[in-house]
């Protein structure tokens, strides 16, 4: 089976992204349900603060964030379990985003699973 | 290079020189506290409360426990590379290879507690690399 999502056409060229499923580690709560970029520049995955807050997610760590330029800021590291698709991630260390409002899903989960950019037909595959 | 000389580097440097200078000026005043207390008198690790503040863990309790896991990394990179660990009150108190367990029993056992759980890598300060120029606004 494949989970297929629109691409964003918000954006010009529009974006692809998928929907994610996020909820707190070890929590049994309702998940809050996020737009998410697909972004293969980006080492990990990012999740707006405001959300992070909203899920009561538990912070556990900080890293260093280098954005293009090299430039560094220190932000927190939150644990969440995410599901994409027919793919649930039990524990997920992602990173507190204070300055956008859009989840980003990085490397550290794209390489875990098959996603195809199917550009000409606006649309984010991904197979079971 | 020294842990001072990475700590400076990795997290020192990268803030804003406002912060820099509250950062400075923080530890001055934690250290002018310590000196004046008695060695009886000064907190020992099993008995540091909890702190939390409006529902998420104190900025001083983060920075405690990622100076210890900063201090320990040397011995950490030594026993446990690749491992997950578990830091809390100044002290390794848990590390297993699997991640999802670790977690699990450390929220059981710190509920309420910051705890700094974090991977074992070569490096003591991780690092991401957001390619995008749209994240730029990150390092503001």
């Amino acid at each position: 089976m494949m989970y297929t999502y629109e691409y964003d056409t918000d954006y010009a060229p529009p974006l692809p992204v998928v929907e994610v499923a996020v909820q707190p580690f070890g929590q049994d709560c309702e998940p809050i349900v996020l737009t998410a970029m697909i972004d293969s520049g980006s080492d990990g995955t990012l999740i707006p603060l405001s959300i992070l807050r909203q899920l009561k997610a538990r912070k556990t760590s900080q890293l260093v964030m280098r954005s293009i330029t090299g430039v560094g800021s220190i932000v927190d590291i939150y644990e969440v379990t995410i599901r994409l698709g027919p793919h649930s991630f039990p524990k997920v260390r992602v990173a507190a985003d204070k300055h956008n409002d859009m989840m980003i899903v990085g490397r550290d989960i794209l390489n875990q699973i098959v996603v195809t950019l199917n550009g000409l037909a606006s649309m984010t595959e991904i197979d079971e | 290079m020294g842990i001072v000389e990475r700590i400076d580097r990795d997290w020192i440097q990268p803030l804003p020189l406002q912060q820099q200078l509250e950062l400075v000026a923080t530890i001055s005043q934690r250290l002018t506290v310590i000196l004046k207390k008695e060695q009886s008198t000064i907190e020992q690790p099993h008995q540091i409360q909890n702190e939390v503040k409006n529902g998420e863990f104190s900025d001083e309790a983060v920075e405690r426990e990622k100076l210890t896991y900063l201090a320990l990394h040397p011995l950490l990179l030594e026993k446990y590379l690749g491992e997950h660990i578990a830091i809390h009150g100044g002290e390794l108190v848990d590390h297993d290879a699997d991640g999802v367990a670790l977690s699990q029993r450390i929220y059981a056992r710190f509920p309420e507690e910051f705890v700094w759980i974090a991977p074992v890598k070569l490096q003591p300060v991780e690092e991401w690399v957001v390619r995008s120029p749209r994240f730029e606004s990150l390092a503001g």
